[in-house]
């Protein structure tokens, strides 16, 4: 700080006038829902002067307050932008004792009428760390600004993949049959280590350097929608890096939590509803830290909370993204999160917006509370279109490893019982489900490398209730053995790669067979509205014969689901024994209902349906039901 | 069926032998909300006959008459103006009377619908009467009965409500403020009777446990003592021995009727709004077992049958709750029926459900007051808590780190919200189903008293199993229900040890038969374990779970109860606690009977509890 004070110094020379070296929002828009916009303006001692909007009457745009804090380095000017101001520069004069200091354009854009829609029903989602799927541009790898320097070897260093990698290989995501990508988070992350993970926010305006420019990343939304792509971007309200400007010069006392000195946060996510949670425990929830390099942001600051939201409506504004993951979710101030998720609401309709709760014990019963539509019992109420289905994943999991000998009582017991919860939902439709993601193991690794259960998954996700989204790199079989584990570098990224998963150059037979699994799954899903908007039904997994003379249920073991409208029914077997099974359709009749042939989308077959149908072991069957 | 009918007739014709062999409900009463009263009737070929009723204040709206022809139903209309007497119904046939009965009407007790149900100020002692005492040797074997004594775990071993009657000064000196009794009506079965969830006659107590009028004088008596009697009822099924499943009055009288189909223990098929008619149909409209016959309770007569069952026994017994077997198992219409009739009828009464899920979300769809997502009513105020007993005992039995031990109880009580009234439901750590508690912890004699302390001082309305107090085990088979449920030592004959007088019980034994009867007779009178706000705190003492505690607060009254479950002695950080202990200077601890400062940390032995009155404050 203080080389920069004598930097300033030096440039204005002999004057040692204040000066204003960021402003954020950099820009707005006309025709904006938020049309009363607070701008932060930060500089060396700039809270004693005074800013003059010009032409206030003529433009439409007027100052309606100026507020200072406890901290001079910061003012923050509330702006009324009215519905009929046209696109133009502003130009706001600063003056101190009447004398005119320095004048600052601000440039006002025109909204995007055409508007933002958000990733839906029909989509497939694609989740990238961009540090680690491919390095489309080396020159950017080092920024001798930023603290942390490259280094592929290191399991926490940065790799180098970038924002150009992420474009340069959109035809092999779209060939996949993924329609959109949730990026883990790309603004600058200008930590000492560890930074490429992304949630240690030091710029919340600006794309760290080593994956690119904001124009960049604006030019990637806008190639990916060309080719069918949606890009979902990663937000962190909840906390920034400590290495924040702001953080290390707060503009008020009460900027961070706990006074800014790190406190940890107790991890309790059950405080938020539970109605017996002593003060201590909710504080040290919401208001701690998640770690000590990631400050907790105080959201009852109204200037913080304003900020924040505006910063949002910034990107998706500036970036044309189709929606937001929304990190830690519940560890935010939830009052908060109500007026950010309306805000986001209010300003795109169609936009879609996905929390993160993720309980280690997932239970549908705290997800379903951050969901729009949801009626809480202590009335809480949220715009948020959709959240994470952590209970869904770790019920599959379980679910499909819990079958044995041992737990032969519990075939798909506890994936049926967390899917029987959806009543808790208000819209469990509109769920983002998963398999694994950027925190947890790999899902081929979790399956115990298992192809056959690994393809049981695939189907599981892609057909379930919900939109589906998978972790780069699953489709040839990335496991945690990887060089430097779960986020290991996707092979081909990198120029010298000997094994290449986008050409298939040294990928094994395996790979490849799960590369195209997943590329047929995933495109044939493509068009099946049934899949999209379909209703579902499920079967209750069926429990062996308590008499041990009598033998076990023909689907014993087999979990079966429809998806249905009034079109098309769409049958879903997934067997989890360890032989063939033949499986009586009897007990299906009601959803069966005159439909005697069926295609397998999957083996590309149609079959007749007589009374019994054969699903091999270890497997899923995808079946379209046809009546001739 | 033809035959029968032919030898009936020419029987009626020659002998003029035409009788009723049973009337349910016997009687009825005056001035009951219920005014529309369904009786059925039952003997040979009584469809045959015209029934008419002339008597002032009361109306025969319907008879219905039903497949069966020994079957006649009929409808009465009784008006708030009836008095009590006997209303003379004639049977004609064609003009003459053939046959008459005289149906009672009786008075009502005294404030009879303001009867008060159990609630958080009570502590329930569940007893399975043939295995508490027996206190009248001369019913044990009846010729009526088709199983005698027997000395096997399932065989009957002759308890009945004298032994009851005989000791309930021990229970109310323990503290326990009401019984719930497991089901009493007769199970008239061939074998494994003694459970009595086999029910062959809905009006008649078993007769080896007693009789009906016992039954009423277990209550009286028991009344007299502040003891309250909770009645275990079944509506979901009853016995393959019922008369009326042996003789059943219409085709639809039972689900799967002639034809056994299991149920599928599908519950969660109720809520599951992706559920299939196969998986709903599977669960709702099999049988339990095989010799249990799943009533169909969408058949209106059925339906009003077992409604008029509860009320009968309510009103007849003076009973001051009802624990209602299988719940989700019965139709999910009629139990809201069923519980809504009840509840109009006995405004300040409490009925408990049993809905076994380890999963709140599920309890509490059933609770009374809760915004259903399918807008589905119920009236009944209570639940088991199922969850919290899975969870606490998990917690105590739990390894030590992260995510392990109490924080499983606390992430279970969390989940409160999902209730309309958590402090209704009735908390336990064991029942007649479940292994018994000293076995779930493994006969740790700090785990277990840590265990009595929470359910006695958590919300709720704690219930204890007979024979917890002296540590009854079902070490040998911790499963088995026969063993479960074993004698109480000192209720039969010959026994050598007798809780009652404390001979021949063990160190340990008397020492928590003394630690019950310490707390609970604490709990009887302390308001801010009855009616106190829990306050909760995260165990999280020193990165993870050794000490976790919780305060119930009523008015100025503030009790604070602490458990260290690691095996070291603790200091407790005030400092986390500083919201509720404020200016409280000190406070008296129960167990220990001592008064602690509470300006510095509070020491805690390893596996131990604390229950903490804070002196008042100034």
């Amino acid at each position: 700080m203080k080389l920069f004070h004598f930097f300033i110094l030096l440039i204005l020379g002999v004057k040692s006038y204040a000066q204003i070296d960021r402003v954020e929002p950099p820009n707005w828009w006309v025709g904006m829902e938020h049309n009363e916009i607070q701008i932060l303006f930060y500089g060396d001692k700039i809270s004693e002067l005074v800013p003059r909007l010009r032409n206030q009457n003529i433009s439409k745009v007027f100052i309606t307050k100026t507020i200072r804090t406890e901290n001079q380095n910061y003012l923050f000017v509330d702006l009324t932008i009215e519905k009929n101001a046209t696109p133009k520069t502003l130009k706001i004069d600063f003056f101190k004792n009447d004398k005119k200091i320095q004048t600052v354009s601000y440039d006002l854009y025109q909204k995007d009428l055409t508007g933002r829609f958000g990733f839906d029903k029909t989509d497939v989602l694609y989740l990238i760390t961009p540090d680690r799927f491919a390095n489309g541009d080396p020159s950017n790898d080092y920024d001798p600004n930023l603290k942390e320097k490259p280094n592929r070897e290191e399991r926490r260093g940065r790799h180098g993949g970038d924002i150009q990698g992420m474009i340069d290989n959109l035809d092999y995501i779209s060939d996949m049959g993924f329609t959109a990508i949730w990026i883990n988070p790309v603004l600058e992350n200008d930590m000492a280590d560890h930074s490429y993970h992304g949630y240690s926010t030091t710029d919340y305006y600006k794309v760290d350097s080593r994956f690119g420019t904001n124009e960049l990343y604006r030019d990637l939304c806008r190639v990916a929608k060309s080719k069918g792509i949606k890009i979902v971007m990663d937000m962190i309200t909840n906390h920034s890096g400590s290495e924040h400007w702001f953080v290390k010069d707060p503009p008020t006392r009460d900027w961070i939590n706990f006074g800014g000195e790190y406190r940890q946060t107790n991890h309790s996510h059950y405080t938020v509803q539970d109605p017996y949670a002593s003060e201590y425990d909710k504080k040290a929830f919401v208001d701690g830290w998640f770690v000590k390099t990631m400050p907790d942001l105080n959201h009852r600051n109204e200037i913080m909370a304003k900020y924040l939201t505006q910063n949002t409506l910034w990107w998706i504004e500036y970036s044309g993204i189709s929606g937001i993951r929304m990190d830690t979710y519940p560890y935010n101030d939830k009052k908060y999160m109500t007026d950010w998720s309306c805000a986001v609401k209010k300003e795109y309709p169609y936009f879609t917006s996905v929390g993160e709760e993720a309980t280690k014990f997932a239970n549908p019963s705290n997800i379903s509370y951050w969901q729009e539509g949801k009626i809480n019992h202590d009335g809480y109420e949220s715009c948020l279109p959709s959240m994470l289905d952590f209970a869904v994943t770790s019920a599959f999991v379980e679910s499909i490893q819990d079958f044995d000998e041992k737990n032969k009582w519990k075939p798909w017991q506890k994936l049926y019982y967390t899917i029987s919860n959806d009543y808790l939902y208000a819209d469990p439709f509109n769920l983002v489900t998963f398999p694994d993601n950027h925190d947890g193991a790999r899902i081929f690794s979790k399956l115990n490398e298992d192809l056959n259960k690994f393809k049981m998954a695939m189907v599981f996700f892609s057909t379930m209730r919900g939109i589906p989204h998978f972790y780069y790199g699953s489709e040839i079989l990335m496991s945690n053995k990887y060089p430097t584990g779960i986020r290991s570098d996707f092979p081909g990224g990198w120029a010298g790669d000997l094994v290449n998963g986008f050409t298939g150059v040294g990928l094994s037979s395996m790979q490849k067979e799960a590369q195209s699994f997943i590329k047929k799954l995933l495109n044939w899903r493509k068009n099946k509205k049934v899949i999209h908007y379909g209703k579902l039904m499920q079967f209750a997994p069926t429990l062996p014969s308590y008499n041990k003379k009598t033998p076990n249920p023909s689907d014993y073991g087999v979990y079966t689901y429809f998806r249905y409208n009034d079109l098309e029914t769409v049958m879903v077997m997934l067997n989890n024994n360890k032989k063939d099974s033949k499986i009586n359709l009897e007990k299906f009749n009601e959803i069966l209902g005159d439909n005697n042939y069926a295609y397998d989308p999957i083996n590309d077959v149609e079959i007749e349906l007589s009374e019994n149908i054969s699903v091999p072991a270890n497997s899923a069957v995808i079946l379209e039901l046809i009546s001739k | 069926m033809k035959k029968f009918l032919i030898i009936s007739l020419f029987i009626f014709n020659f002998l003029n032998a035409q009788k009723i062999e049973r009337v349910d409900p016997p009687n009825w009463w005056v001035g009951m909300q219920m005014s529309k009263l369904q009786i059925m009737m039952y003997g040979d070929n009584l469809a045959s006959l015209d029934p008419k009723i002339d008597s002032e204040g009361v109306k025969l709206i319907a008879v219905d008459r039903v497949e069966n022809k020994n079957y006649i139903f009929l409808t009465l209309q009784i008006s708030k103006t009836a008095t009590p007497k006997n209303v003379d119904i004639d049977f004609y046939k064609g003009k003459k009377v053939r046959m008459k009965h005289e149906y009672p009407l009786l008075a009502r007790n005294e404030n009879a619908s303001n009867i008060e149900g159990f609630s958080p100020k009570d502590v329930m002692y569940l007893i399975t009467p043939d295995r508490f005492v027996n206190g009248d040797t001369e019913n044990d074997e009846l010729i009526s009965m088709k199983e005698k004594l027997g000395s096997g775990n399932f065989d009957r071993h002759g308890g009945d409500l004298q032994g009851i009657i005989n000791h309930l000064d021990y229970i109310h000196d323990l503290g326990f403020t009401a019984i719930w009794l497991n089901p009493a009506l007769e199970n008239n079965m061939e074998e494994a009777s003694y459970h009595g969830y086999s029910t062959t006659d809905y009006y008649k107590i078993d007769p080896r446990y007693g009789s009906n009028e016992k039954f009423r004088e277990l209550t009286n008596k028991a009344g007299e003592k502040g003891i309250k009697i909770i009645m275990d009822v079944i509506p979901n099924h009853c016995g393959s021995e019922h008369w009326f499943f042996i003789d059943p009055p219409m085709k639809n009288w039972f689900n799967n009727q002639d034809n056994y189909t299991n149920t599928t223990h599908i519950r969660q098929s109720i809520q599951d709004i992706h559920a299939s008619e196969f998986d709903k149909r599977g669960h709702s409209d099999g049988w339990f077992v095989e010799t249990m016959p799943d009533l169909n309770q969408k058949n209106p007569l059925v339906s009003k049958y077992l409604i008029q069952n509860a009320i009968w026994w309510i009103e007849y017994a003076g009973l001051s709750g009802l624990r209602v077997d299988t719940y989700p198992y019965a139709d999910r219409d009629f139990m809201g029926d069923w519980t809504r009739d009840i509840m109009v009828e006995y405004p300040k009464f409490n009925i408990v459900g049993e809905e076994w899920s380890p999963n709140p979300a599920i309890t509490s769809y059933w609770q009374m007051g809760k915004q259903n997502h399918d807008g589905y009513i119920s009236s009944l105020p209570s639940l088991m808590d199922f969850p919290l007993q899975i969870a606490f005992i998990e917690a105590l039995n739990d390894d030590f780190g992260w995510g392990k031990g109490f924080i499983k109880a606390y992430r279970m009580l969390a989940n409160d919200f999902l209730y309309a009234d958590p402090y209704n439901l009735v908390i336990f750590p064991d029942n007649h189903d479940m292994t018994r508690f000293y076995t779930q912890v493994n006969n740790d004699l700090d785990l277990f008293n840590m265990g009595i302390v929470y359910f006695a001082t958590m919300r709720g309305i704690p219930q204890f199993f007979y024979g917890t107090e002296i540590l009854m085990n079902s070490n040998k088979s911790p499963g088995n229900h026969g063993l479960i449920r074993s004698n109480f030592p000192g209720g039969f004959p010959g026994d050598q040890i007798n809780a009652f007088t404390r001979k021949g019980l063990n160190v340990d034994q008397i020492k928590t038969l003394d630690f019950f009867k310490k707390i609970l007779n604490w709990r009887k009178s302390n308001e801010a374990i009855h009616h106190g706000k829990l306050i909760q705190f995260a165990p999280m003492n020193g990165g993870w779970d050794e000490v976790y505690s919780y305060f119930r607060i009523h008015n100025k009254k503030k009790v604070w109860v602490l458990f260290n479950r690691g095996n070291h002695t603790v200091e407790v950080d005030m400092k986390r606690y500083s919201e509720l202990i404020k200016d409280h200077t000190h406070g008296y601890e129960i167990l220990s009977d001592r008064i602690i400062k509470l300006e510095k940390g509070i020491l805690m032995e390893g596996k131990s509890s604390m229950i903490i009155e804070l002196n008042p404050q100034k």
